[in-house]
């Protein structure tokens, strides 16, 4: 089958599920990935491998979309409110979930560097799949602003985490060869660099976004200025390895805090990409090589286990500190289970600069994103609902077509 | 906040930094991604292998490509096991066919079996072709000279396996050159292929699906013979003195001044070569005797027989020929196609003899000597001198005197022909 054809039948088979599971009340997404696991080289194969591979660039995209949405929360007048609070649980319950998977990694005798390593990709929560519950939802409240904040931080400290870890593992194993200050440049640089460049990249695009929307009136307009302006920002930061998570991000907080159309551009945004989020999700759950449950294995078991009673307490404690409502203290660990994104990214990095330990790691991280992508969105809806958050969506009144 | 922000001047600053940072950053960051991107040398050569196993691949399905559609050429000859190629109609290029063997030869190809018959079939003629009932499924090949062919340019050698599969082998074309084959000069081609008893009959083709040339056997070798070779021995074929041979199993010479002399006659037309099992064998005829008459026509020379309408298989004709003083009336029958092995078999009966090993054996011929100036060949066995079978006394002999005066007939057996030679 070829690309075209496997695109229709993505994008059909995921409206489909979409509507399926809902009758489950279960969350459209997960009906995506679903779709995305039915269709592909995991069961029927109608999308094969090698279309994933020529696909993935419009998961890039709608990836870059969704971070470019998320970004709108970093809004000056907000994280002057809430930020400092956000801050302090997101650091409680990564930390804790780190601590609780390198813990249990140590103590069934794993290598420290394969334990930390994990310990780091378990800071991470899935953006993605977590705001598009917030949005399918229509959900408004505390816990849901800081979920939204939670995850568009935890994502920036699982990235420190792993580059801290990923230079203490370069610094021990001594090159003769290379000095100290040539090692700690070889593995700092890069974060530093992704930190600052990927910021510095985003506020350009934004900048850029922001002053050309001004002169821009027509809904269409605004769909091409807006994909163009995505494009371009994840193609630079792919080109300059910069973080396509934090410099997509950086366009939404630079466009939110600039333009005061930021409102109309993140309307037509919601209007534009819901095919990108559907052929994004399917196209996870396409990738999802269900046969990696098989191995999934004691160590798999550990990480699954402290990965989610770190979030959740780690959730509990920080809120209690921050002094939130009840409500949130209750929910916000369970709205964090999603995994996917950045963890499976950093296996590849894994892969190609620690080949000696990738094999463990992404053994466990692949497997365990299999679980969390089917548990992790369900769980986040359920918190939502649970909550009180979630609203009725005012669907739009669909004009006739005959 | 906005206020600050909205501020041109602090904003163009903002870029400005922005800019200079992606750009120092940029020119800061670690050239080679030594840490980031170092593929282990395994890994690296793992990829290569899967690269060149992939393209490998893509090759062999390629070749499979241009093979599955030559099939249509091939055909399996039953017994004797060769490959076959259809060459025009429902006619089907085999090698050389064997004569102990009924005239009716079993075909397959991949779909399926069909009966078929010789067509042609010259004696020593390393080809021959067959007759089948029909045509279908059939399409011939489409012949290429080998001249635009460059070393080193793929070839497939094309065969149809016992089981009606097809069966190739890529090569490469390297040379052409000339070599013998029977009693003539050939083209043959040289590959990187090894040829094997399997691969006899095969067929030579370029990946453009062009028929090069055939896998013959030539004495003991096995030879890829270019088309034009083929097209040669084919149109020599349809000569009418090959097809004297055909029919009868005879060669004729004209009488020139030495063997007038010899045999006392000035016209008529020498029989130089009987060929074993033919009609003309069956009724008699050796080397050394001179047709006069041919279907009540009057003979001087072979020209006279030559330009005679064939007559078609089973009739038969009246020959006058002169042996010794006397002269011979004898009847012959015409067996088309050169398929004498009904005529030499004893048929009622089932039996098939084999001739004993007659004459005495030439070991060796001197190089330059009179003998092998007129193709006498180690291996051949004097039968008859001057139209008497002679004791091995009288055979060395009359061989050792002969001369030049006084010129000798020698008929000498070789393989399935007896050859008749004027010495010295």
């Amino acid at each position: 089958m070829n690309e075209l054809s496997s695109l229709g039948l993505i994008l059909l088979f995921a409206l489909f599920a979409g509507h399926l599971v809902k009758f489950l009340r279960l969350p459209e997404i997960t009906g995506y990935i679903l779709a995305g696991v039915v269709v592909g080289p995991s069961f029927l194969g109608w999308v094969s491998h090698e279309n994933l591979s020529t696909l993935s660039v419009f998961s890039e995209v709608a990836l870059g979309l969704i971070l470019f949405s998320l970004g709108s929360i970093f809004e000056m007048d907000r994280i002057a409110a809430i930020g400092r609070g956000v801050a302090r649980i997101t650091l409680t319950e990564s930390a804790i979930a780190a601590f609780l998977v390198t813990g249990g990694m140590l103590a069934f005798g794993q290598p420290w560097q394969v334990s930390f390593l994990l310990g780091a990709i378990a800071m991470e929560t899935a953006a993605a799949s977590t705001l598009m519950v917030i949005r399918e939802c229509n959900a408004n409240g505390a816990l849901t602003d800081t979920v939204t904040g939670i995850i568009g931080l935890n994502n920036i400290f699982c990235l420190i985490g792993f580059s801290l870890v990923a230079a203490l593992i370069d610094l021990t194993t001594t090159d003769p060869n290379v000095t100290f200050i040539q090692t700690l440049y070889q593995s700092l640089y890069p974060l530093v660099w992704q930190l600052v460049g990927s910021v510095a990249l985003g506020f350009l695009v934004g900048v850029l976004l922001a002053s050309w929307a001004t002169r821009v009136i027509e809904h269409g307009e605004l769909s091409i200025l807006l994909i163009g302006c995505m494009l371009l920002c994840v193609g630079v930061a792919l080109v300059l390895d910069l973080s396509t998570l934090i410099a997509s991000m950086a366009v939404g907080a630079t466009l939110s805090n600039l333009s005061t159309h930021s409102k109309r551009l993140f309307s037509a945004l919601s209007r534009t990409d819901p095919p990108f989020y559907a052929i994004f999700f399917v196209i996870a759950g396409a990738d999802l090589n269900l046969e990696l449950l098989g191995s999934i294995g004691v160590l798999g078991v550990v990480y699954v286990l402290g990965r989610s009673s770190g979030k959740f307490l780690g959730a509990h404690i920080g809120a209690r500190k921050a002094g939130l409502p009840e409500v949130v203290r209750r929910w916000l660990g369970v709205a964090l289970m999603s995994q996917a994104g950045l963890a499976i990214g950093l296996t590849l990095i894994i892969n190609r600069r620690f080949p000696e330990y990738s094999g463990a790691v992404s053994t466990v991280v692949l497997a365990a994103v299999v679980v969390y992508e089917m548990i992790g969105p369900i769980s986040a809806r359920f918190a939502i609902t649970r909550s009180g958050e979630a609203q009725p969506r005012v669907s739009e009144p669909a004009e006739s077509l005959f | 906040m906005r206020d600050w922000l909205s501020d041109k001047r602090y904003l163009a600053l903002l870029v400005l930094i922005a800019l200079l940072i992606l750009a120092v950053g940029n020119w800061l960051r670690p050239r080679q991604q030594v840490a980031e991107f170092a593929i282990s040398e395994a890994e690296r050569l793992r990829l290569q292998f899967l690269a060149q196993q992939r393209s490998l691949r893509d090759f062999t399905s390629y070749f499979e490509r241009v093979a599955g559609s030559l099939g249509v050429h091939l055909v399996r000859l039953i017994e004797p096991n060769t490959s076959g190629l259809v060459w025009q109609g429902n006619r089907v290029l085999v090698p050389g066919l064997p004569r102990n063997h009924s005239s009716i030869f079993t075909l397959r190809s991949e779909r399926f079996e069909q009966q078929a018959s010789p067509s042609l079939v010259v004696p020593g003629l390393p080809i021959s072709i067959l007759e089948s009932r029909s045509s279908q499924g059939f399409q011939a090949v489409r012949g290429d000279d080998t001249s635009a062919l460059k070393p080193g340019a793929w070839v497939l050698l094309m065969t149809r396996q016992e089981d009606g599969s097809t069966g190739y082998s890529p090569g490469f074309f390297s040379s052409v050159s000339t070599a013998t084959c029977g009693d003539n000069y050939v083209k043959e081609i040289a590959t990187s292929l090894p040829l094997d008893a399997s691969m006899l009959g095969g067929g030579l083709f370029d990946l453009e699906g062009h028929f090069l040339g055939m896998v013959l056997q030539c004495g003991p070798r096995l030879v890829a013979i270019s088309v034009n070779s083929i097209y040669f021995w084919l149109q020599l074929a349809s000569r009418s003195s090959e097809r004297l041979l055909q029919d009868y199993g005879i060669r004729l010479l004209s009488l020139n001044a030495r063997s007038s002399a010899h045999f006392q006659q000035t016209e008529g037309a020498l029989i130089s070569e009987v060929w074993k099992g033919s009609p003309a064998e069956m009724v008699g005829l050796v080397p050394g005797d001179i047709i006069i008459s041919w279907d009540a026509v009057p003979v001087q020379k072979p020209d006279n027989v030559y330009t005679l309408q064939p007559k078609s298989p089973g009739e038969v004709l009246n020959i006058e020929i002169i042996r010794g003083q006397r002269v011979l009336k004898l009847t012959l029958e015409a067996i088309s196609g050169g398929w004498w092995s009904r005529a030499s078999s004893t048929a009622a009966l089932g039996l098939q003899l084999e001739l004993p090993e007659a004459g005495y054996l030439i070991e060796s011929t001197e190089p330059g000597s009179p003998a092998q100036s007129v193709g006498l060949q180690a291996g051949d066995r004097v039968v008859m001198i001057d139209g008497r079978t002679v004791s091995r006394q009288q055979a060395s002999l009359a061989l050792n005197t002969a001369i030049i005066e006084e010129p000798i007939y020698v008929v000498v057996s070789r393989d399935e022909k007896t050859i008749g030679v004027l010495l010295p």
